[in-house]
């Protein structure tokens, strides 16, 4: 019986043994080689760049678990739109209050991820084409708010980018929105979600309402594409149209890395926030080296062959459960 | 008020706007007057007050370790600025026995992981970091950080707004005026033109376009018919004016173009089967290898950000700071140098080719010349005969 319940764990969170295993390989290199990371400023530095991209794999997690192939490609424009707005409209309109950042953050990601679910349920486009319009458009958007990079974040903000200590704001932003995960991992809509995911029809016949489940899965995504982009406001102190598409790639590459199956059904906080730290200890340990002038291209062969690897391992792993 | 006035400066003729406010709380009043001139066409966002290293002292003793962290490595410019750190700066200051070390990242136009890359380089012992092009105020935290632990940032071509970083760059504002202005006067002061610029959104792309919109404003006869974003790279130029030009049957009378793709530029005219127009050039050598086969095609062309001397420039500041020279001031412009066809059969054999990656740079120390760069600093030496006072 023993045996039948650790099955049933393993079959569960199985996926987490790749990215739980490359982010212990990562951190022991990362030690050898750039010691200056475990100490308090370096910690804290580590954190206030994570993040931004923690959020915005988290951002995508539950949207890519609902299924359908919805990756969320607007992620990053979605959290530079955020970024903009929070920077020219309500910081010089002088609403500067925390609680209206957070809520027109947090509102605005939610608002925006329930216009793309209604689009994909009732235009009845498929996910990848609504958020790939999504992601144009709010690039060209993001641009017209502010032309170029300027502005500045709210006072109470300003330090955050300093990143001198481990406990700073942008750790609470992250552990609350760990928080919120475990809200829903603990509710129901997270089976439903996973239910949903793994196979729609099942689940409809099942009872489960898989448009509210939809769009619920949306507006949590959108809640942690807000927070990604207060976190971000704080790192840059400032507004920045521009930097919204590298969040994409980087952000879905996490999400991959820590184990979602982007087909859906499989996914959690934990494998997507080792997926982000595990980018993070990536280009962390690569600036230790010299590569100098291809250190962009080394950056990128890095991540492609590590994805894929993880990829390859994944699957040989997901094939050795469902064989036993 | 703004006041536009006509003046000579070297070997073209370059007309200025001085913002007055502006003007008068910046340090540019402790410049050399024949630099404070320099100074009245300038993007009104690029911080000109007293430099926060006035009084500097380095953390240590020379050899120095050096940082540098870039943001790009996919165009020829890039390269060439690498390649003058490391192939001739970075050997003879060692051996002066001023600089140990230079460390080079590159974040690949990512500000989360060049803020990275600083932090790590502060925390790893770095006594000065250069960054080349950054977001104008995405890594001010950072610069203020590396600032708290004694190591001064500086960065070359593009400015940051931080009060804690030194800018030394070329004048874009100024640049984009006298090649707007130039393109207007060589097409007869009418006609349809096209502007390449580099990345919208980024600091030296819109300096330049300011600059390069306010001149053809002046001439009521030419029409902006177009914008494409170039992205400073020949292959992106070259395919966005294709397909400018296969959707937009209209005539075009010239380009003004932000150096980086100005030979993706010509390919893509050329392919076209129109005729060629005149195209403000910066220093590729593909191009201007073009040029020196075709002596009519243009009469100037111009040093924007002729990379090897950008490189020298914030080394030459970067040094001076270290040595405890006390910069004036937070930004160091440079004006865009015109150049002839003269310069160009000096500086191309007649065998030149067309797809060189090198660059045509201004002659021996124009850019930034031996005798202009004390008048920026307090206690002005030469950099490479300096020794620490013992």
């Amino acid at each position: 019986m023993n045996r039948a319940a650790n099955r049933r764990v393993l079959a569960h969170y199985g996926y987490l043994a790749v990215p739980l295993g490359l982010f212990i390989v990562l951190t022991i290199l990362a030690a050898m080689r750039s010691p200056n990371l475990f100490t308090g400023t370096g910690l804290a530095g580590a954190v206030i760049v994570a993040a931004p991209l923690i959020l915005c794999t988290l951002a995508l997690t539950p949207i890519v678990m609902v299924g359908r192939g919805s990756v969320d490609l607007s992620i990053g424009p979605l959290m530079g739109f955020v970024n903009v707005t929070l920077v020219a409209w309500l910081t010089q309109g002088g609403f500067t209050h925390p609680l209206a950042i957070f809520a027109w953050a947090m509102g605005l990601g939610a608002a925006f991820q329930l216009l793309q679910a209604l689009v994909i349920l009732y235009v009845r486009v498929a996910p990848i084409i609504v958020s790939l319009s999504s992601y144009l458009v709010l690039t060209g958007v993001n641009l017209l708010i502010m032309p170029r990079a300027g502005g500045l974040a709210p006072d109470w903000m300003m330090a955050w980018g300093a990143g001198r200590s481990l406990l700073s704001p942008v750790t609470f932003v992250v552990i609350a929105a760990l928080l919120l995960w475990a809200v829903f991992w603990r509710s129901t809509l997270h089976g439903h979600v996973r239910l949903t995911g793994a196979d729609e029809r099942m689940a409809y016949t099942s009872g489960v309402a898989t448009e509210k489940v939809r769009i619920g899965a949306h507006l949590l995504g959108g809640v942690f594409a807000g927070l990604a982009a207060v976190c971000y406001t704080g790192l840059i102190a400032s507004g920045d149209p521009t930097q919204g598409a590298n969040y994409t790639l980087q952000a879905v590459t996490a999400l991959v890395l820590g184990g979602a199956s982007l087909s859906g059904g499989r996914g959690g906080a934990v494998g997507s926030v080792l997926g982000a730290l595990n980018m993070f200890l990536v280009a962390n340990l690569l600036a230790t080296f010299h590569f100098e002038m291809i250190s962009g291209a080394a950056t990128k062969l890095a991540f492609g062959l590590i994805l894929v690897v993880s990829l390859l391992a994944n699957a040989l792993t997901a094939n050795r459960m469902s064989t036993r | 008020m703004n006041i536009v006035r006509r003046m000579t400066l070297a070997a073209g003729c370059i007309l200025a706007l001085a913002t007055g406010p502006a003007f008068a709380q910046s340090a540019v009043g402790e410049l050399p007057p024949d630099q404070q001139e320099l100074y009245k066409l300038v993007d009104p966002a690029i911080p000109l007050g007293q430099s926060a290293y006035r009084d500097f002292k380095p953390k240590k003793a020379p050899p120095w370790k050096i940082g540098y962290a870039s943001t790009y490595a996919g165009n020829t410019w890039r390269a060439a600025i690498l390649k003058e750190f490391t192939e001739v700066l970075l050997p003879k200051y060692k051996e002066a026995g001023l600089v140990s070390d230079l460390v080079v990242t590159q974040s690949d136009l990512k500000d989360a992981v060049q803020i990275q890359q600083m932090r790590q380089m502060v925390d790893d012992g770095v006594d000065a970091i250069i960054i080349c092009c950054s977001n104008v105020t995405a890594i001010n935290q950072t610069i203020e950080y590396a600032h708290s632990k004694g190591v001064p940032v500086f960065s070359v071509s593009g400015y940051v707004t931080s009060p804690y970083a030194i800018t030394a760059s070329e004048n874009n504002t100024q640049g984009g005026y006298v090649s707007g202005k130039w393109l207007a006067q060589e097409i007869g002061g009418k006609g349809n033109v096209l502007l390449v610029n580099g990345i919208p959104g980024f600091a030296s792309s819109d300096s330049f376009d300011v600059g390069a919109k306010k001149a053809l404003e002046e001439f009521p006869d030419i029409k902006l018919v177009g914008t494409v974003a170039g992205q400073w790279t020949d292959q992106v130029a070259q395919v966005e004016v294709q397909k400018f030009l296969a959707t937009n049957p209209t005539k075009i009378d010239g380009m003004i173009v932000q150096s980086a793709s100005e030979n993706g530029v010509l390919n893509a005219v050329l392919q076209s089967g129109r005729d060629m127009m005149p195209i403000v050039l910066g220093g590729e050598a593909s191009a201007a290898c073009y040029w020196r086969n075709n002596p009519k095609f243009v009469s100037k062309s111009f040093h924007f950000w002729p990379p090897a001397s950008d490189a020298r420039l914030v080394w030459d500041v970067m040094m001076r700071t270290l040595e405890g020279q006390g910069p004036k001031i937070q930004s160091i412009l440079r004006p865009a140098l015109p150049y002839t066809i003269e310069d160009v059969n000096a500086a191309l054999k007649p065998d030149c080719d067309t797809n060189s990656t090198d660059w045509v740079e201004p002659a021996n120390d124009g850019w930034w010349p031996a005798s202009v760069a004390p008048g920026y600093f307090l206690r002005p030496e030469d950099p490479l005969a300096w020794r620490p006072k013992s």
